[in-house]
């Protein structure tokens, strides 16, 4: 995962990759009112949160608010942060609580078509491994799963997270996260065979 | 699911299916991940779903996030400074907002009444004086009066931040007081356009209520 590059003052830029020791101290900082470091921690976060929130919600309308509200929330409340769990863990937690409370609020029972075309044109190394017409299938699927379903997929797949660490994200029990994926594995076969059987 | 029989426990089988996300994406501890590993030697349809949930992270891997447009239209320092401007009202716009969330509906309307009349008595009066005053300016004057308009604006309680900011933002306004102890806002616009901000904040369905309070925007 790459992140930002961070401009020093001299001009100079260099890749900004923070541990998770490094993660807390900008936390620390930021509960003492650290401008610099809210933008340092913004920076590296954004674009996983923007997609994690794009991927969960499928509404891009609500994708920069859902992000605006996230940071605000982690600038006010970082003083309240206790080192039990990860940053990525905490601050992933709001944005998925702020993202579901969008959702409710929206009336459009008709998700846009968001990412299909990104989907696909994704280029990468994967390519050799999956097949075009794979990859439309499972875009498709996704599409159809349910906002904590997608969460639990990609919290999992994308952010490499543990059982534990998405349980703290979606505030429930490691067995609930488990049953989630459960139930998203189970629609996700299903759909695909639609997908199959729709393509005969 | 195939119905076939299943040589080893069917307990077993379970436990390491749920588990078989984390063992793809290598986050399970050591026992989770040598007792999957056991269970995956007998187990073919395992092994099947191990390989389908592998194509499942490499997709999810390779499909990147939508390019990001709007990659700064607010930079960050701005934002913590809303942030800070925000923390400053919220001690005094919680409470209220608590209160009126509280309150009966007939309640709400009657405060909803009393504001709508004050605030008609105070257009009134500021109208009077707006006639009244004399149309020059005395030598001694120093600087004309503001280039700007008040209006004065109750927003839905259950309105958000991000939208209280984007509305204000959308015509060009600023908050100068409040909530008042009515949840009144009084926004400050330049009076090359206070007429279109009046009837822009109208049209907000957010917008519970919005009226001049100088005679320099027009009704």
């Amino acid at each position: 995962m790459s992140w930002p590059m961070i401009a020093e003052r001299g001009g100079r830029s260099q890749p900004f990759e923070p541990s998770a020791v490094d993660e807390a101290t900008l936390v620390a900082r930021i509960a003492g009112r650290d401008a610099a470091a809210f933008d340092l921690l913004y920076r590296g976060y954004r674009p996983r949160l923007r997609r994690f929130v794009e991927r969960v919600t499928r509404r891009p309308q609500i994708v920069d608010e859902v992000l605006d509200d996230t940071m605000l929330i982690v600038w006010r409340k970082a003083g309240s942060y206790n080192l039990r769990s990860k940053v990525s863990t905490w601050i992933f937690g709001i944005a998925y609580r702020r993202a579901l409370k969008a959702l409710k609020r929206l009336d459009d029972p008709v998700e846009a078509e968001v990412s299909e075309r990104s989907d696909l044109d994704a280029a990468g190394p994967e390519d050799t491994v999956l097949a075009r017409e794979e990859r439309v299938r499972i875009a498709k699927a996704l599409r159809a799963l349910s906002a904590e379903h997608r969460a639990v997929i990609e919290l999992t797949y994308y952010e490499g997270h543990s059982c534990a660490d998405i349980a703290e994200v979606m505030r429930c029990p490691v067995n609930t996260v488990k049953t989630r994926m459960f139930y998203a594995r189970r629609r996700l076969r299903m759909l695909l065979a639609d997908v199959a059987e729709e393509r005969r | 699911m195939s119905g076939q029989i299943l040589r080893f426990d069917d307990t077993e089988h379970r436990n390491a299916d749920a588990l078989l996300p984390w063992f793809v994406n290598e986050t399970l501890s050591d026992d989770e991940r040598a007792s999957v590993d056991r269970h995956l030697r007998d187990c073919a349809r395992c092994r099947r779903e191990v390989e389908a949930l592998r194509q499942l992270q490499a997709f999810c891997r390779s499909a990147p996030a939508r390019i990001d447009a709007t990659p700064g239209p607010r930079n960050v320092n701005d934002r913590v400074s809303a942030a800070s401007r925000r923390g400053f009202i919220r001690p005094w716009l919680q409470p209220l907002l608590e209160h009126w969330r509280r309150a009966p509906q007939w309640t709400r309307w009657v405060i909803v009444a009393e504001f709508a009349g004050v605030l008609a008595l105070t257009a009134f009066v500021g109208a009077y004086d707006g006639e009244s005053s004399a149309p020059y300016r005395t030598l001694g004057e120093s600087s004309p009066a503001s280039p700007f308009g008040r209006i004065a604006v109750v927003f839905m309680p259950d309105i958000t931040e991000s939208e209280m900011r984007r509305i204000v933002q959308a015509v060009g306004a600023r908050i100068v007081d409040g909530p008042t102890s009515t949840d009144a806002y009084v926004l400050q616009v330049p009076t090359t356009h206070p007429t279109d901000a009046l009837m822009a904040l109208r049209s907000e369905p957010a917008v519970m209520f919005a009226e001049p309070l100088s005679a320099r925007v027009d009704r």
